[in-house]
């Protein structure tokens, strides 16, 4: 464990938060900017997988296995929500022929 | 236990008539019910002159159950409130024209109304009050909404819109006063009246509590739904709505008002006084040119009401026992007043005052109960309303003399309004419209004869009311 | 007795409710005779009941019931007969019960005469409640029940627009002067904390002269008197009113209900007496309309125009009378004025009836040979009027033309003015219908005939009345017994105690000025009235200053502009501009106000669930945002 620990802590803690931003980001831009649902979900597992990553990091620098313990609701969560998420999108797509997040517009005033 | 039963009696009518099973026996079905409410509560007033502490309560101790008790009871106030429903609602039952074919939905409506009515002014615990005074609501917006004139619907919408953000405001003050009791806390009146307000508590409670009160009587400068709905809606609306409903805001004003703020009430008098006058002196005003009939009781209604406001707010004893007399004879009065037009609506169709004339040299009784009715309703001696408007004048006078006399002026104005809407409508010679003006029918005349009755006793023996309230005006 | 002063109020009320309920199914000529009955066995206890209080001297109280009773406030209904009252008993039910009998021949042919009855027996009911009550508030309800009965007779004759607005302007005209009344009572009642006549009389006689709260009161009375009596400037209605059935002219506007204001002064003496200003004020409104209103009078051509105005004349010299301090003068002027002020209106309706509803002066003439009767009994009412001895006009002139020098020669110079121009307005009246030639729609008319029995009788029965009724009290030249006086003493006792003597005790010489110069002049007055009036042929226009009093100084003109236009003005503008468009606009501003905020807000809904991600993020990110830096 202490080895495991020694070895992340080699990399500065900013190196670990740089990064995960940014892939928080890349996961946002890509959740906004998409029309494919498909894309949109796996920008929204990427902005998870990043939450998760800086997490580990910071139960390493601190010592705390919380954030680790953490990880594993996150993953719970995230998997739970591809589920429904995924048979919500087969729904549409059999209805609308289209996983376009553009077609969905009926609800408009 | 009679408390309890003038509340469900005519809840049961009500329901009974929804059902639509009475078909057409509805009217007479309804007009047993109400006169039967009439009976239990003439016992009720009865029991109440001899409970030894003056007052019945009924307390149902159901706070474990649902977090709020129900307690009602009736002091001198509210028994006049009472009686005075009790005795106006079978008044406009009866006066529903056959002809005019009533589904039996309109008769539960008012027996629903009745039971809001009676539950406004029995309750003693703040949330069953709010209930209540909520619930009154709905059964007068459908009747307008249903059976009314032109522009019903948006006028019946607008009228409950507007009373709905009044008692929106005092559901905030009901709240804010809930969080002062001392814990545990409690919604009854008895807790209420025991916090003694400090008067910077006092201003925002009074504000709060004043705003819906003067939206539902109506004062200047929050009257703008009152001629209209009066107009748009039909006449047993009216009533219902002129006659006892005003009463809940002024009701609230002497219930609420009164003991919370009496601080407020004495130093800003000098505030809300000179507006609510204004607002005598124009609505008075603005009847002298009414052209439309209905509009002009309307008018002359907000009149009559800001007196009785200016009474129970000049803090003394001889404006506050007037200004319930007057409450109740106000309420007679505004009744008859629209029994007069519903006569004259039903035989010409018409309610514009230039199209009217000359019905006296046909229909002599008509014109003999009008005049009474017309002549009570601007505080003629022997009337009813002249006791109580020398009350409340007199009570305003030793709060402030100018504001007194200026009040005083509503009974030269109000003399103008009448005399020449009656002279226009009753004397002269017949119009196209009135050609075929036929006198009253002997049932017509049974309807009248309650109003007239009140009009007359309550003038010449006032004193038993006045001493009734003397206690609890203390 | 006391059942005996109950039952003067009983009786013409049951008289009005019989009559008036079986309106339809009563037979006309049963009604007259039922009303009058009624009327007569109220004249027979007002006797018992003045013979009594004469002979003991006493006051009778008679408490009923309780009207008003809670907390610190008890208003009584109950009775008080002193001599006063009892005088004005005989005055109200006599002139009342010979008016109703000459009614029964005046109104045979109309229509409505059994709703007249009616309302002619609820008019002596409030007139009575208005005398026998012993506090002001209960004063008030006969108050103001003789207007409502004096509106609905002036009206009588509904079905024409004329009669309507008259009754309706004599109604809100008295109005004006009740708000006067009342606010007089609230005062009472914050001082006194009772509104009962002789405790309050009782309080004030131990304020000091001049007291301001005294002052208001008084003040607040006489203005409900001015309303009542139609004194300057609530005058107006009086001559309007006279488009009622002449009876009710006679009854009401000579006899009984304008002399309301003045027993009401009468009856709070004391008060008055301890408030010159008051006084003051009085003497000078009375004067002013005296004047006024016989000027007026000699320029008119309706027979019972001129009439009113000689009304509104006399009032005014009654308030002389007040305002001086002789309250007995004015009472005695009052009884006389009764007497023969009536007589000439009764006379006057006999002359219309006798021309088939003819009013207008110049349209008469020569009718002395005609309707003898009629003009004997107009000639005796016009002597006693202009005051010429020994009818009794004179005798109670006399005392208030004394009472006026005695106040200062100046006031006594003006009221022996006023004093003449009744001379004068009178005997125009008198040669241009009996004397003058005849004029051309006369001459075509031939159906002039005298008025039947029932008419003529009790005209006489005023007429002897008029011509006896001044020895009670002859000058004090003459003789020492000063009847009317010593009558009322004990009434007035308390509040001549409270006055200084007058300052200037006449002379013999000035009294006996006193007596001979006006007669004198009214000798030359009638001289050239007769010369002017029946000698020319035409009676001329008037021009000038002359045409100014001939529209009654263009009062009702003024009125009009004044009051009545500016009046409606307003009410137009509240019931258009403030209420519909400011106040209603509002309202339904905040409405419409809702609706548009929720119509551009619901653009919010594109349906695109793009911009719904992007407003959540940025939402998001506003929220951790404000919650982290602030």
């Amino acid at each position: 464990m202490e080895t495991t620990i020694a070895q992340i802590q080699t990399i500065p803690l900013q190196y670990y938060i740089l990064f995960c931003s940014a892939l928080f980001s890349i996961g946002v831009i890509g959740v906004l900017a998409k029309r494919n649902a498909l894309v949109i979900f796996m920008s929204v597992e990427l902005m998870l997988n990043s939450a998760n990553l800086l997490l580990t990091a910071f139960s390493a620098y601190r010592n705390d296995p919380a954030g680790q313990i953490f990880v594993f609701f996150i993953m719970v969560v995230a998997a739970a929500e591809v589920a429904i998420g995924l048979a919500l999108l087969v729904v549409v797509y059999r209805s609308t022929h289209t996983i376009d997040i553009n077609a969905l517009n009926r609800l408009k005033w | 236990m009679i408390l309890v039963l003038l509340l469900i009696l005519p809840l049961l009518a009500s329901l009974l008539l929804f059902t639509g099973k009475l078909g057409k026996h509805s009217k007479n079905f309804a007009l047993v019910a109400s006169l039967v409410v009439f009976a239990i509560s003439l016992v009720a007033g009865y029991a109440f002159t001899f409970a030894h502490d003056k007052i019945l309560t009924l307390d149902l101790n159901l706070k474990e159950l649902l977090d709020v008790d129900i307690i009602l009871k009736i002091d001198a106030v509210s028994l006049v409130m009472v009686m005075l429903t009790t005795l106006l609602v079978p008044i406009i039952i009866a006066s529903t024209d056959k002809k005019e074919n009533r589904t039996p939905n309109f008769y539960a409506l008012i027996m629903l109304m009745q039971m809001a009515l009676i539950g406004v002014f029995i309750s003693s615990e703040m949330i069953l009050f709010y209930i209540f005074w909520e619930l009154a609501l709905i059964p007068i917006f459908f009747i307008t909404a249903l059976w009314g004139g032109e522009n019903k619907k948006k006028i019946s919408v607008k009228f409950l819109i507007y009373t709905v953000v009044g008692s929106f405001v005092m559901l905030i003050g009901i709240l804010y006063l809930y969080t002062l009791t001392p814990a545990p806390h409690s919604f009854s009146f008895e807790s209420f009246f025991q916090l003694k307000l400090p008067y910077s508590v006092q201003v925002p409670v009074f504000l709060a509590f004043f705003l819906a009160f003067a939206i539902k009587i109506p004062l200047f400068p929050f009257h703008s739904w009152q001629a209209e709905t009066y107009n748009a809606s039909p006449v047993q609306g009216s009533m219902l709505l002129a006659g006892i409903m005003l009463k809940m805001g002024l009701y609230g004003i002497i219930r609420f008002i009164l003991p919370l703020c009496p601080d407020v009430v004495a130093g800003g008098s000098l505030i809300f006084l000179p507006l609510i006058l204004f607002g005598v002196i124009y609505g008075a005003t603005i009847a002298i040119t009414q052209p439309n009939l209905k509009k002009l009781i309307a008018f002359a209604s907000l009149s009559h009401v800001g007196l009785i406001a200016l009474g129970l707010l000049s803090n003394n004893h001889y404006g506050i026992e007037g200004g319930i007399l007057q409450l109740f004879s106000h309420g007679v009065n505004v009744v008859g007043f629209f029994l007069c037009y519903y006569m004259i609506v039903k035989r010409t169709n018409t309610d514009k005052i230039s199209d009217l004339g000359g019905i006296a040299s046909v229909a002599p009784k008509f014109a003999t109960i009008f005049l009474i009715i017309v002549l009570a309703n601007i505080s003629l001696p022997l009337t009813n309303s002249f006791v109580g408007e020398f009350l409340i004048l007199l009570g305003l006078f030793q709060a402030n003399k100018i504001l007194a006399i200026i009040a005083g002026l509503t009974i030269i104005l109000g003399a103008v309004y009448i005399l020449k809407m009656y002279q226009k409508v009753m004397y002269g010679e017949r119009s196209a419209a009135t050609e075929k003006f036929t006198d009253l029918t002997f049932s017509e005349m049974l309807v009248f004869l309650p109003i007239i009755a009140m009009i007359f006793l309550v003038g010449i023996f006032p004193s038993f009311i006045l001493q009734l309230l003397e206690g609890a005006v203390k | 007795m006391e059942l005996i002063s109950i039952l003067l109020l009983v009786f013409p009320l049951l008289g009005f409710l019989t009559i008036g309920l079986f309106q339809k199914q009563m037979n006309r000529n049963l009604s007259g005779v039922l009303a009058s009955s009624f009327i007569f066995l109220n004249l027979v206890a007002a006797a018992f009941l003045f013979g009594f209080v004469t002979a003991s001297n006493q006051t009778l109280e008679v408490p009923l019931f309780d009207w008003i009773k809670f907390a610190d406030i008890t208003i009584p209904f109950a009775l008080t007969i002193d001599r006063l009252s009892a005088l004005m008993l005989l005055i109200v039910n006599g002139v009342g019960l010979l008016i109703h009998l000459y009614s029964i021949g005046y109104m045979k042919e109309d229509e409505g005469v059994n709703r007249y009855f009616a309302y002619l027996n609820l008019f002596i009911f409030f007139m009575l409640t208005l005398i026998l009550s012993s506090n002001y508030l209960m004063l008030f309800i006969g108050w103001e029940g003789v207007g409502l009965c004096s509106y609905l007779l002036i009206g009588f004759w509904f079905k024409d627009r004329a009669n309507n607005d008259a009754a309706k302007k004599a109604f809100i005209m008295n109005r004006i002067g009740d708000l006067g009344f009342l606010i007089a009572t609230f005062i009472l009642f914050t001082t006194f904390k009772t509104l009962s006549i002789s405790e309050i009389a009782a309080k004030a006689s131990l304020m000091p002269s001049g007291d301001l709260t005294l002052m208001a009161i008084t003040l607040c009375l006489f203005v409900g008197a001015v309303g009542k009596s139609a004194q300057i400037p609530l005058f107006t209605w009086l001559p309007d009113a006279m488009a009622g059935p002449t009876p009710v002219s006679a009854l009401i506007h000579a006899a009984t209900m304008v002399t309301a204001g003045i027993y009401l002064v009468a009856r709070s003496s004391v008060m008055f007496v301890l408030s010159p200003v008051t006084m003051d004020v009085i003497l000078v409104i009375g004067t002013v309309t005296a004047l006024l209103g016989g000027l007026i009078a000699i320029y008119q051509n309706d027979i019972k125009k001129i009439l009113a105005y000689s009304t509104v004349s006399q009032l005014g010299f009654m308030f002389m009378g007040l305002g001086l301090g002789s309250f007995s003068g004015a009472m005695f002027h009052l009884t006389t004025h009764a007497f023969f002020k009536a007589l000439l209106f009764l006379a006057a309706g006999s002359v219309i009836h006798a021309l088939s509803n003819e009013q207008d002066i110049r349209k008469m003439g020569r009718l002395r040979h005609k309707i003898p009767f009629t003009f004997a009994l107009f000639l005796i009412g016009a002597i006693a009027i202009s005051g010429i001895p020994p009818f009794a006009g004179f005798f109670s002139k006399e005392v208030i033309l004394t009472a006026a020098f005695e106040h200062g020669l100046g006031m006594g110079l003006i009221a022996t003015v006023i004093s003449l121009l009744t001379t004068i307005y009178m005997f125009r009246l008198i040669f241009v219908v009996f004397f003058k030639p005849e004029s051309k729609e006369l001459q075509a008319n031939h159906h002039v005939h005298e008025s039947p029995k029932v008419m003529l009788y009790p005209m006489a029965v005023l007429a002897i009345l008029s011509m006896i009724a001044g020895f009670v009290q002859p000058p004090k030249l003459f003789s020492e017994t000063q009847g009317f006086d010593n009558y009322l003493s004990p009434v007035f006792a308390k509040s001549n105690s409270l006055v200084a003597a007058s300052e200037h005790a006449l002379t013999v010489q000035t009294e006996w000025m006193i007596f001979i110069f006006p007669l004198l002049i009214i000798a030359l007055l009638i001289f050239l009235s007769y010369k002017r009036f029946v000698n020319n042929k035409e009676l001329v226009s008037p021009t000038g200053i002359q045409s100014l009093f001939a529209h009654k100084l263009y009062v009702d003109e003024i009125y009009d502009f004044c009051i009545l236009k500016p009046v409606t003005f307003i009410s137009d503008i509240f019931r258009g501009l403030l209420d519909q468009t400011v106040i209603n606009g509002f309202v339904n501003a905040v409405g419409s106000g809702t609706l548009f905020v929720g119509r551009k807000i619901r653009l919010l809904q594109t349906g695109n669930v793009g911009v719904y991600l992007v407003l959540m993020v940025f939402s998001i990110i506003a929220i951790l945002f404000f919650n982290i830096i602030l």
